[in-house]
């Protein structure tokens, strides 16, 4: 069978399959829920009026309790009718209760020892399923019931435990709960030493490929000592390192979510008592700390991929090749506005400038912090204007503090407009006339023919009747590829207000012959090297 | 928002106010399915607009009822075509990854029946959708049928991507087993 069949087949299937599958409407969607679930529990916090009456008014539900001690880490049963059906479903409903006014969700379960629970601080009774409406999450309720401990050594507002009795789960040893509403960790260190305590616990390392976790294979490997080193390195950078804000990193176009789908391994960091930590590791340098609430942090790539060159049997599809060297990151830390710059046009970029040509960006070569500038070196591929050497110092605005647009890496190609600039520790240095707005992508469709993209439009604006015959017009067949390759060759670079943006793209050729005749125009005796 | 009924109405009357409606109610979910097959939004919109002229052509004398399924269906079936004519799909479409999933779980070498017709397997595939639960029918249908995302699946069934690759990973290995009974994949 092959799958244009199996295509075939799928789509003679009967009208009730794709209706139902068309008018699906999850009734109790779980993250949500949770959400959910988090904002019940602050409301009762808030109102401890109306948890006092709720508690006394469940008194007998304390009684309940006492005869529920049992660990049932699936969700309780449905009730029979037509959603009886769906038991085997509910019970992926996440594990959760509620102690205080916070909502403990299920972190992992780990072997006891004897010695992981302390005092046992209360009971919650399993009486909510996912169809159990929100005014029902009372205190000590939950998705789980049975009697709940402090933790040994850890804060009591974080993590709780559960023990399993025998035979009564398939699983063994004790759950661990985390508190996920509660808790906001000021930054990755605060979560890894005052709430995990890794430091003082921390055992091995074991890692596993993306591809291994996400299919559950489960296919983890020690890390070796020479990699426990490399390991301490990075979880120092981590450490170092702030969280990134979700809705921060989505205003310059980067979705985390998604971008932590493209996760290449994931870390174990094994502690004394079982407990693990697990890092989701980006090869863009972003980390997300799996299973505790929704927190990302981004280290310099250089060091997690010095990390992620220890996995040795792990594949490394982006490996590049030796001596590479990346910039730390590809956003600063803080957004920055560019300095109003005066608007040039193609002529006026082309006569104000020292050195017009087309570059690829090689390596990062360092970055000044308090004049928020990164230096790369560049290789001159194409020069229309003006003499230099084949390798020069590109600056760009922007550095690991703060910019205004997504950093160049290794492999940008560029076609630029350039002024002679000074630095203390680098020759030949240059830095764009007009910024970013004078600075064109070239970006490539699937036969390697290239585009210039030119993002601001200052340039290309005022092009004459004959350019703008060849203009790639936005929603064409051709712009759809370009846009789809330009994301995929740089994601940085590429955001989603593309359409908004590059309303510009000219084929490469018909670009240059445009700059080269404006040249001519406006400076006859120019130099000019092809 | 006008009802399937509504809509039939100004089919049977020669509305082309119909689309406009058709578009309305559907345009967003017809869009997807073609833009899941064919990542190139210019392509899928031209086959949603096939769609929607196959839909004035086929209505009246049809009346599909319901509606929704029999759309999806004509924008699935254009996209395809154009799938396979064009070859306009990259390797990143949603579609070429769903179907490398599947194509993984069902080729065999030794496929005893291959010949098998596409109705007689839609028939055992439908036979075997009976046997899931609702949400795993559904998980199914999102991915296979209508290309959608991970993502997107887990985003519609307030389930986790990870869950959903797990489920659907499980879903396809019963299939496998499922055929392998039937003497369809050996």
């Amino acid at each position: 069978m092959n799958s244009k069949k199996f295509a075939a087949a799928m789509t003679e299937l009967g009208d009730h399959y794709y209706e139902e599958a068309s008018s699906y409407q999850v009734k109790s969607k779980k993250r949500q829920w949770v959400k959910g679930v988090a904002l019940a529990a602050c409301l009762c916090l808030a109102a401890a009026v109306a948890i006092l009456w709720d508690l006394a008014k469940s008194s007998d539900g304390n009684n309940q309790s006492q005869q529920d001690h049992q660990l049932a880490l699936v969700a309780t049963p449905t009730t029979a009718g037509e959603d009886s059906e769906q038991v085997p479903d509910a019970a992926c409903m996440v594990s959760f209760f509620i102690y205080q006014g916070r909502v403990y969700e299920h972190y992992q379960w780990i072997d006891d020892t004897g010695d992981i629970a302390g005092a046992m601080l209360g009971s919650a009774v399993a009486s909510i399923d996912e169809y159990t409406p929100l005014e029902d999450y009372k205190e000590l309720t939950g998705s789980v019931g049975g009697d709940f401990y402090e933790v040994k050594g850890f804060d009591p507002g974080f993590m709780l435990a559960m023990k399993a009795k025998p035979g009564e789960t398939t699983e063994p040893g004790i759950a661990i709960f985390t508190c996920i509403n509660d808790i906001r960790p000021e930054s990755p260190a605060d979560l890894l030493e005052k709430h995990f305590r890794l430091s003082r616990n921390f055992v091995s390392a074991e890692y596993e490929s993306g591809d291994s976790w996400y299919n559950e294979c489960g296919e983890r490997y020690p890390l070796s000592e020479e990699g426990i080193k490399v390991l301490n390195k990075f979880l120092c950078q981590l450490s170092a390192s702030e969280f990134v804000s979700v809705g921060e990193a989505l205003s310059y176009g980067i979705d985390l979510t998604s971008i932590m789908n493209k996760r290449q391994a994931v870390l174990y960091l094994n502690m004394k008592n079982g407990l693990t930590v697990t890092l989701m590791l980006n090869q863009y340098g972003y980390v997300n700390f799996g299973g505790v609430l929704d927190l990302y942090a981004q280290v310099p790539a250089a060091d997690l991929k010095a990390l992620l060159m220890q996995f040795t049997e792990l594949d490394q599809p982006d490996q590049e090749p030796a001596g590479v060297i990346l910039p730390p990151v590809r956003f600063g830390r803080t957004r920055t506005l560019p300095l109003p710059v005066k608007n040039y046009d193609l002529r006026t970029a082309v006569t104000e400038s020292d050195l017009v040509a087309r570059v690829k960006v090689l390596n990062w070569l360092g970055e000044d912090n308090d004049n928020l500038t990164t230096c790369f070196e560049a290789e001159v591929l194409d020069t229309i204007k003006g003499q230099s050497p084949r390798r020069i110092t590109l600056l760009q605005d922007g550095s690991s503090e703060g910019s205004s647009e997504a950093l160049f890496t290794h492999g940008t190609e560029l076609f630029v407009f350039l002024r002679r600039d000074k630095h203390s520790q680098h020759k030949n240095v240059y830095r764009s006339t007009g910024g970013p707005t004078t600075t064109v992508f070239i970006v490539k469709d699937d036969t390697g023919t290239a585009y210039a993209l030119d993002k601001h439009g200052n340039l290309t604006r005022n092009f004459d009747v004959e350019l703008v015959m060849k203009w790639v017009r936005p929603g064409s067949k051709k712009y759809g590829e370009l846009r789809g390759n330009w994301k995929e060759q740089d994601p940085y670079l590429f955001n989603e207000t593309f359409d908004d943006y590059y309303k510009h793209v000219y084929p490469y050729d018909a670009f240059v012959a445009k700059v080269k005749s404006v040249l001519a125009k406006a400076d006859p005796e120019a130099t000019t090297a092809d | 928002m006008l009802t399937d009924e509504e809509i039939l109405s100004l089919f049977f009357a020669r509305s082309e106010q119909s689309i406009r409606e058709l578009d309305k109610k559907y345009g967003k979910l017809c869009y997807r399915i073609a833009f899941n097959i064919l990542n190139n939004r210019q392509d899928a919109e031209e086959c949603v607009n096939d769609a929607y002229l196959g839909a004035w052509n086929a209505i009246p004398p049809a009346r599909p009822d319901p509606l929704r399924p029999y759309l999806c269906k004509i924008v699935r079936n254009l996209s395809l075509k154009r799938y396979y004519r064009e070859k306009a799909a990259k390797r990143s479409s949603v579609y070429e990854v769903a179907l490398q999933e599947i194509e993984h779980s069902l080729s065999s070498p030794h496929t005893v029946t291959a010949e098998v017709e596409a109705g007689e397997l839609a028939r055992l595939i439908e036979d075997f959708l009976d046997s899931l639960t609702k949400e795993n029918r559904v998980l199914f249908m999102r991915r296979y049928a209508f290309s959608d995302t991970y993502a997107d699946i887990a985003q519609l069934m307030g389930i986790s991507e990870k869950n959903v690759s797990v489920r659907l990973t499980r879903i396809r290995r019963s299939l496998r087993a499922y055929l392998r009974e039937r003497e369809v994949l050996a």
